[in-house]
């Protein structure tokens, strides 16, 4: 379910909507009305960029709480994986603003530069948190495995993601189904047990040079 | 022991019922992978997806990547995004920890199958143990065991024969189903290591054979339960010319193919007599001339202080025997830990029985050379005809075996090749003596010599000297060496000649094995 905010002229939807995206980000954006860098005035646009960037934060804290809340529950490298994935979507938020097509272009290509740096300072600043964890008894083996699993599930992957603009959530995608073309390059059991085995060559007597 | 085949037939089965779980435990991924892959090739109207830790996750059919990420929690995200979308997707996951109890992960595994079943999806889970009972009861579970010895040989022979004509091949299929066998308990992946590591020299000829067991060896390291003895090249055994003779044929057996045939190995022999001639040695010395890897089974050190532990650290040993076989099983003192006996609870009792199952049972080629010293405990159900091969009797060396033993020690501690006066002489003057006594004598000869710094061979009365300053076990504990030839006579074939025996038992005639029902 997504919501739709109206207004009567584009600041205002913009405004509207924003306001009530940061408070709740099922409400959709897919009617945000396009802006050109020289829509609105300079002044215009520094208090468009005011909200923009309060819509930001409170998408950010929103992903920040939900993350505390979930160290609070997580008991193993695994869970903490599992909290990870499934965070994802809360921080593509922030991503879905950063890089709206309606977004003046100069403006959005900053935001979207900037959003990636976020998340990298995010993720850094996370698995320093992790690591400190040691010093408050927490064993090394433990620390080791949740860095890894910090690092192998990074908050960066949402910038893959396919970002929808109307409200619903923002997901992985499901892979798509392929066409296959009969008898192409389809490995058989067969094959499989061919490719495992292994031909001995000998080793070249010299080593060659390129000519 | 499900094979490959089997496997394939029920993996398919479960994949057109839409099981939404399939386990498969086994050591070999890649062996199931195969047997995936095959299955997914006679159903092509599904999706089938594979996910590593490596390579994150492909098209299991086109091998094409179709996801970057390779976090086991993202592969779930991405499976479960594909099960919501459409309906008979299969992915299969290979190397997940923490599936044996009830943990995150296996908790979410199970999520995800509940999922799986409600879009007649299916996961694969590809595991080396099994699952927490909580996942595996929500689909079924097989297991795929070692490749069979005839599988073994049939990946062998596509090797060899890929290697025919570009380098120097001796083997043919005999050659190459010997080494199947000697390969039998390894995993597909080790037996293609070992073959290539063989061909990388440049060549595969007939004598490579025997290096078969040595990379065996390696491969399986410290075992529980038997230890690897090494062997030397120089075992030589004076006398027992009755169990050479007897062993001559059985090589053959241990080293022919058996498959088609309603013969079965060679199961061992049971040496029982006076300590000290030979019956250790005996054992190495099989193995060394059968060009096979020998184990020894501690029967004292399998004996644990729990309920039901010295049971289970048989079965383990045993187990680890049928694996590394071929081999020779060298159990040294059988009856300390099968001795009849009262006050332990019935355990030697129960191990007697788990370890005359296994004799039965066990179809490996295992050659048992079990020794023993005090006979009188041993159960008589393992001395039953069909137990082992034969009972042989080891008694001390007659007068003729102990001129080729005293001519093998002189040989080897002394590099001396004795007048035969010296011989006949040396004869005399050890009458009563054991093997290991000759043996002790000449060594001590040559170790005086060493450390005086004596050069040149010691005089005759010298050597003599040495032998009449030492009183044999023969002569310490008569009452001893008579029960045991007592014990001997009457249940053993002799493992020297039959003239030691007539002479040695005064008045008997050379015992007959007798079957104790």
């Amino acid at each position: 379910m997504s919501l739709q905010v109206s207004g009567t002229n584009s600041y205002e939807i913009w405004v509207r909507t924003l306001r009530a995206w940061a408070a709740d980000p099922r409400v959709s954006l897919a009617d945000l009305p396009v802006l050109q860098d020289d829509t609105f005035s300079p002044g215009t646009m520094m208090r468009l960029i005011e909200h923009i960037n309060k819509g930001l934060e409170a998408a950010g804290q929103r992903w920040v709480d939900a993350l505390g809340r979930a160290m609070g529950s997580i008991t193993d490298a695994d869970s903490l994986a599992r909290e990870l994935v499934q965070l994802r979507p809360v921080l593509a938020r922030r991503v879905q603003l950063a890089t709206h097509p309606s977004l003046p272009p100069t403006l959005r290509t900053a935001y979207t530069k900037n959003v990636g740096e976020w998340i990298e300072r995010q993720q850094s600043e996370f698995e320093q948190m992790l690591a400190r964890l040691f010093t408050s008894g927490v064993d090394a083996v433990t620390v080791d495995r949740l860095v890894a699993a910090a690092k192998q599930n990074p908050f960066r992957a949402v910038l893959g993601y396919e970002v929808v603009q109307d409200g619903s959530r923002i997901e992985s995608q499901a892979i798509p189904l392929s066409v296959r073309v009969e008898g192409d390059n389809q490995p058989s059991g067969a094959s499989r047990v061919r490719s495992r085995l292994r031909r001995v060559d000998p080793l070249p007597t010299s080593v060659e040079r390129n000519s | 022991m499900p094979n490959l085949v089997e496997t394939t037939g029920i993996v398919h089965r479960y994949l057109s019922a839409r099981v939404p779980l399939i386990v498969v435990q086994s050591i070999e991924p890649n062996r199931v992978m195969e047997i995936i892959a095959s299955c997914a090739a006679r159903a092509r109207q599904m999706s089938y997806y594979e996910h590593s830790r490596t390579e994150g996750i492909k098209d299991l059919l086109t091998g094409q990547a179709v996801s970057d990420e390779t976090s086991l929690q993202a592969a779930l995200e991405q499976a479960r995004m594909t099960f919501k979308s459409r309906q008979n997707v299969n992915f299969v996951f290979t190397d997940v920890e923490g599936l044996e109890s009830e943990t995150t992960t296996s908790r979410h595994f199970a999520e995800m199958v509940r999922l799986a079943e409600s879009r007649q999806c299916t996961i694969m889970l590809i595991t080396a143990n099994p699952v927490w009972p909580g996942l595996g009861r929500l689909g079924m579970c097989e297991r795929l065991d070692l490749p069979t010895t005839e599988e073994l040989a049939l990946t062998l022979t596509q090797m060899v024969d890929d290697h025919r004509g570009r380098l120097p091949i001796q083997w043919q299929a005999d050659e190459v189903r010997q080494a199947a066998e000697a390969l039998t308990g390894i995993t597909e992946a080790e037996a293609i290591n070992v073959l290539a590591s063989l061909l990388a020299k440049g060549s595969l000829e007939i004598t490579d054979l025997a290096e078969l067991s040595r990379f065996k060896d390696r491969i399986f390291g410290d075992m529980s339960g038997i230890e690897r003895i090494p062997l030397r090249g120089d075992y030589e055994v004076g006398g027992l010319r009755g169990l050479r003779e007897w062993l001559e044929p059985r090589e053959r057996l241990m080293k022919m193919d058996l498959t088609h045939s309603p013969l079965h190995p060679p199961k061992g022999v049971l040496l029982v007599g006076v300590p000290g001639c030979g019956k250790s040695l005996s054992a190495k010395a099989i193995a060394s001339q059968w060009d096979l890897p020998l184990y020894r089974l501690d029967m004292a050190g399998i004996l644990g202080m729990y309920v039901g532990q010295s049971e289970s650290q048989l079965r383990e040993a045993l187990a680890a025997a049928d694996r590394v076989a071929p081999c020779v099983l060298w159990i040294d003192e059988i009856e300390k830990a099968l001795a009849s006996g009262a006050g332990d609870s019935g355990t030697s009792r129960r191990l007697v029985g788990q370890f005359l199952f296994w004799l039965q049972e066990s179809t490996s080629k295992v050659f048992m050379v079990a020794t023993a010293n005090d006979v009188s405990s041993l159960p008589p159900e393992l001395l039953r005809k069909g137990r082992f091969d034969e009972l042989f009797f080891v008694d001390l060396p007659d007068p003729s075996d102990r001129e080729e033993i005293a001519q093998v020690y002189f040989q080897r501690y002394l590099s001396m090749d004795p007048s035969p006066l010296l011989l006949k002489e040396v004869v005399e003057h050890s009458d009563g003596f054991s093997g290991s006594d000759i043996d002790a004598v000449i060594h001590e000869i040559a170790a005086r010599r060493f450390t005086s710094a004596q050069e040149g061979e010691p005089s005759d009365e010298e050597i003599l000297a040495y032998f009449d300053n030492v009183l044999p076990y023969s002569q310490t504990n008569p009452e001893d060496v008579a029960a045991i030839r007592a014990w001997g006579e009457s249940r053993c074939v002799p493992a020297g000649s039959a003239r030691t025996l007539n002479g040695t038992f005064a008045g008997a005639t050379a015992p007959r094995r007798r079957v104790l029902v």
